[in-house]
This record gives structure tokens, sequence and C-alpha cells, in this order.
């Protein structure tokens, strides 16, 4: 019985990011540009219907909802080769097509406004389902509609869809270079505070750090947003692959994400992936075995977050959970070995107030896809480092808040009329909140100070503050 | 609450993993290269009686007490699913508590029957030093296991420095 999976794409990067994940699920899968299954991809084994429906033409459509509110990236994807693949009925653009100006209220204004138009979309796809799981929202938290847009329809599929998992791959801003977008940390603000409260899982993928992997491990000297895209969507592949290739264990996204997610505020994972080759490095890759995949998804270099480096406090991070997903010819037996060995030589610092574990989901690779290396590898994994990043958006924020610097944009909303700005004072309220859970999950003692409120997680009212849906998770 | 849920669905995805990685398919795989350079059937039968044998002492179903404590914990574990799908609010902290109490309980009883000599001297013991492995690679249940024996002598849950060598003993040991 298959479980499947709706696509958002939201805004540019969102739209970007989505077009490279399809590109490759249609490598992997045999599936053409225009939808149809090539004569060699045909003796099936593979679950093409959790992400594709199969129209009554034998087209095999994605089911995604592309969704910006200006036509640039859209135009592009509708006049690329694979303009025949996607259902016209599933893209919306905004009528006027001026975008949403960089700014989250603007979104999230445009958003409220054409919420029926999306919402009979998703609903139409989501009727086309035998048994749908979840959503996966891609966008950016830190441009206009990605944040904006993307943050209420976080909140309004939370509404309407409560049973159902909603899962995001959330790029965050590059902050190692002056951005083109000055007002980012009010986006993310109150961008991270949806993520928190709506979302069930959200996956970290750090500009900075892809900038400086597309740099240092691709040796890019000039890295474009397509090519950091790239990798993002390398992410999102690997990360499905046992959702599409099933086997016996992580079969559908509340078994994946239930090992992850051990306490449900901390719903934030960052990832690595091993090997990311460049041609010439084709040679050295091609002997790959289980352990050096494992033991290198540990390694800093190959790690999409940049909090995760800070060697300040490196030695105090912890990780909550991890999963490893393992891409190839792999003796299940060999993952012992590996286990052994990076327990043996301690590469991990764990949590020690709860059973940690490195789970491994081996996954079968797509016949149709020829790599240069054996075996592959992603990491899913929640550490405690994250917390630097949203800190780093807190201080951003304050930097600019004080100044009242470019505030008027926001004031012209309703969400903010009347110099209402209580909206960014809950935001931060709750990102400090996070920030300071992180840190207790440092500390052995961590049970008691989630108990300080124990009637809210008694009573189920610790939902209201971003907990998973017990029933969700059953 | 999740954090019930949690060390649930650890105990039962190791458990998963394990019975189904480690004893039916490892001994699946022995029995089909059997039938591959078997001719004759007599032969063939004791290698299936070989492999019936290998799947039940390898999943403890012949240890009375072993396979009773995973039952009884399955079965705890239904019931905090019970609990949670037919009430909303959770309303009956007791109940919870109880389940809380029990699951430790015979969690930490699981571990000591794996952990005993009857077990370590058969066909069982590589592949349940690798269920072991993944049960405790961060090392929290054996400091569970410490706690638990401190608590029930001095009846206070706030571990003392002096605690922290014994941890450290009970890892190098390991």
């Amino acid at each position: 019985m298959p479980r499947e999976i709706i696509t958002l794409q939201v805004g540019q990067c969102g739209n970007q990011i989505g077009m490279e994940f399809w590109k490759q699920l249609c490598l992997e899968h045999g599936i053409s540009k225009e939808g149809i299954l090539e004569d060699f991809a045909t003796q099936g084994g593979d679950r093409k219907d959790v992400f594709f429906y199969q129209a009554d033409d034998q087209h095999y459509i994605p089911r995604a909802l592309l969704i910006d509110l200006e036509p640039r990236v859209i135009n592009g994807i509708q006049n690329s080769d694979y303009r025949n693949l996607y259902n016209h009925e599933n893209i919306f653009v905004s009528d006027h097509g001026g975008g949403a100006g960089n700014n989250w209220a603007s979104g999230y204004d445009q958003g409220q406004h054409v919420e029926e138009e999306i919402m009979d979309m998703i609903d139409r796809e989501a009727d086309g389902s035998d048994s749908l799981e979840g959503f996966v929202l891609c966008h950016s938290i830190a441009g206009g509609t990605g944040s904006g847009m993307g943050s209420y329809l976080l909140e309004t599929l939370n509404d309407r869809y409560s049973k159902k998992l909603v899962q995001t791959y959330s790029v965050f801003p590059n902050q190692m270079e002056t951005s083109d977008v000055v007002v980012q940390p009010y986006n993310s603000l109150l961008t991270l505070k949806r993520l928190t409260l709506n979302a069930d899982c959200v996956v970290v993928l750090d500009n900075t750090a892809l900038n400086r992997i597309a740099v240092e491990r691709l040796h890019l000297s000039n890295p474009s947003f397509a090519q950091t895209n790239s990798l993002v969507s390398t992410v999102m592949s690997a990360s499905t692959t046992t959702l599409r290739y099933p086997g016996y264990m992580n079969n559908d996204l509340v078994g994946l994400l239930a090992s992850l997610i051990p306490t449900p505020r901390c719903h934030f994972l960052m990832t690595g992936y091993t090997p990311l080759t460049v041609e010439r490095q084709a040679n050295l890759i091609r002997k790959t075995t289980v352990l050096d995949v494992m033991r290198r998804l540990l390694q800093a270099k190959n790690i999409m977050v940049s909090s995760y480096a800070r060697t300040k406090d490196a030695s105090q991070a912890k990780y909550i959970s991890i999963l490893n997903i393992i891409q190839g010819e792999v003796d299940p037996t060999q993952v012992h070995e590996s286990l052994q060995r990076i327990r043996e030589r301690k590469l991990v610092n764990f949590i020690e107030w709860g059973p940690a574990s490195i789970q491994v989901a081996l996954s079968r690779k797509s016949p149709y896809v020829q790599t240069a290396h054996r075996v592959s590898g992603l990491m899913l994994a929640s550490h405690t480092s994250i917390r630097h990043l949203f800190s780093k958006t807190l201080s951003q924020y304050e930097k600019l808040r004080k100044k009242q610097a470019f505030i008027d944009a926001y004031r012209k909303f309703p969400m903010f009329a009347d110099n209402d700005l209580s909206e960014f004072d809950e935001s931060r309220d709750i990102i400090e909140t996070l920030v300071d859970e992180y840190k207790a999950c440092e500390s052995p003692d961590y049970i008691k100070w989630g108990m300080e409120d124990p009637n809210n997680m008694l009573t189920g009212e610790g939902n209201a503050t971003g907990s998973l849906d017990p029933n969700s998770v059953a | 609450m999740w954090r019930l849920r949690e060390h649930m669905a650890f105990l039962v995805r190791n458990l998963q993993f394990y019975s189904q990685i480690y004893v039916i398919e490892f001994q699946w795989n022995i029995l089909q290269s059997h039938i591959q350079e078997s001719h004759d059937f007599t032969e063939l039968v004791g290698f299936h009686q070989e492999y019936q044998s290998a799947l039940i002492s390898q999943t403890f179903l012949d240890i009375g007490s072993g396979s009773r404590i995973l039952e009884s914990i399955m079965k705890l574990c239904l019931q905090f699913c019970w609990n949670i799908e037919n009430q909303d609010n959770f309303s009956n902290t007791y109940e919870l508590k109880h389940i809380v109490d029990e699951f430790n309980k015979k969690s930490n009883f699981l571990s000591t029957i794996l952990r005993s000599s009857r077990l370590a001297g058969s066909q069982r013991a590589p592949f349940l030093r690798r269920f072991l492995l993944r049960l405790n690679l961060n090392s929290f249940f054996e400091v569970m296991c410490i706690c638990v024996v401190y608590i029930q002598c001095r009846r206070t849950p706030v571990p003392l420095p002096h605690q922290l060598q014994v941890v450290r003993l009970g890892t190098k040991n390991t």
C-alpha cells in the first residue's frame, strides 16, 4: 500500500530545488522528461507511486504543487525540457506577478488572499491519493514568498490536515557575505516560529555550509544557486530512497522520522552526504566501504549546517539521534563492524538522558543511474549545535529591531497594523525557548528541564508548543 | 509521555532490526545455500530443522523468562498506544505512571537476561553482542541500570558525584 507524499514548492528557491529533485527522481525511476516510462524501466519493483501518480494516458506526473508570487522561475520550468512532466493545473503564479518584495508580511498576506485557490489544488491532489501520508514543503526562510507564504501554508496545513505529517526542506540564508535581502533576519525569525510550531520535521539546509561544501569539496570557485540547489536535491532524493525502494524498515515517512525526533520540539535536522564527487576523484572514491561512508558522514566537512563545526562550542554539542541511509552494494552485517568501530573510537558524542543510536537504513540504488562509487550515504541527524543557527538569527534580528530598520515595510500589512509588532516579539520568545531547549539537551539532566511544565505534556497542551501529534506517530 | 514513547520505539526498532537482519535473513541465506548445494532430501530436512532451531534460539523463544519478558514489554507498548488513541487528554496520569514504571522495570530485566551467563556460551553469543551494541551505543542503559540500583538503595533520584566513577568503570568493562 503506497503512502503518498505531496510536495509543495513555494517561492523561487523552493521551485528551483524542487525542479532538481524531480529531475533526479525521473532519472532514478526511468521516467522520461515527458513523464513516460522508458522501455528499459518497465519491470517495476520500485515504488514510483509515493511521489508520482499515473494518469490515464500512462503518464507519470509528480504529486507536486508549484507555487510562486512571481513568474520567472516557474516560467523557466514551463519552458524547459521538463515542461510536459508537471500537471499544469498544479501550478500557481499570482495574477499580478509582482512577487512578495522579500517581505514575509507580504507573502503571508498574499497567501491569505489566495488560500481557497491553493487549498483547492491541495485538496484535489490529496483526493487523488489512496493513502496520503503527508506533505513536504520546499522553501527558503529568508525571502518573501518561501518564508511568508510558506508560513501561511504551514499554518493552514496544520488546520486542515492536522493528522498528516508536514516535513520541510528549509534553506537558511548565507551568513558569510552581505545578503541582498537586508530584512532576512525578520523573515527568518517569523518563519522559524512556524517551523517550530507547525512542522513535524525541518531539514535544515544552510546556504553558508552549502557554499562552503561547493567551494572546498566540489572546487567550484564561485558557486551559483543552481549548483548549491543541486546539493539540496541530492539530499532530498537520498533521504527519500527508503520510501521509493522499500525494504524491511523505514518504508514510510513516519517510520523514518520517528527515530530521529525523540523529543517533539527538537525536530530540526541537519544532513551530511558522502561522497560528494568531482570527476577526477572518481577513482579514489570507488573503493568506498560502509565504514568509510559512516565515518565520513560524521566529519564536519561533509555536514550541511555551518554551526556544527564551531570549535568554541563543539566539545559540549551532542547528537540526539542519527539516521544513516546507505545506498549501494552493502552486506548488512558490515554495519555492525562500522558501529563497533565508531563506538570504540568515540567518534560520536551522544546525549546522556535517553537511549541514542545510529540507525542504519540500507537502501537499494536505482539500476538506471550510473555512479562512480559503489556505496554512498546520507546522514540525517538531530544535533544540539543547530541552536547556534537560531541564535545567530536572533542576534541579527535584535540589531535590526533596535534601530527599527525597514519595519515600515511590515507595518503596511494587517498583521502588523496599528504599530502592533507583537508577532515579532512572540516569534523571538518562541525561538529563544527553542535555543534554551537545545542547550538543555546537552545536559545529562535534560529530563528535569522538560518536566518544568508537566501538565502541558500530560494534558496534551504541549502540542501547542510544537509537539508531534501523538496520533500521527502512533 | 514522549520520553516513554521514544524508549519503547527505540527498543522495538532495534529488536526488529536484530530479528530481521541478524537472525531471519542471515539464517535464511545459510538455508538457501544448503538448498543449492544439497542432493539429498533427508540431509535437506536436517538443514531445515537447523534453520528453525536457530530462529527459535536466536529470538529467545526457547527461554521462558526471555520470551515472557519480551511479550510483556510488547503488551505494555500496545497498552500505551491504546491509551493515547482513546484518551485525548490522557487524564489518567496514574495509569501512565504505571506503564512507565513497568516498562523501565521490564526493560532493565530484559537487559539483565540478555547479559546473563546462560546466554553467553551458546551459538547466540555473536549476534547477541550485536544487538546489545545497538541498544547501548551511547551507554544510556548502563547508566540507567546503575541509577535504578542506586535509587532502590537510597530512594533519592539525584546522583552523587561518586556515582560517576562507577559509570566510567562500567563503560570501560563493556
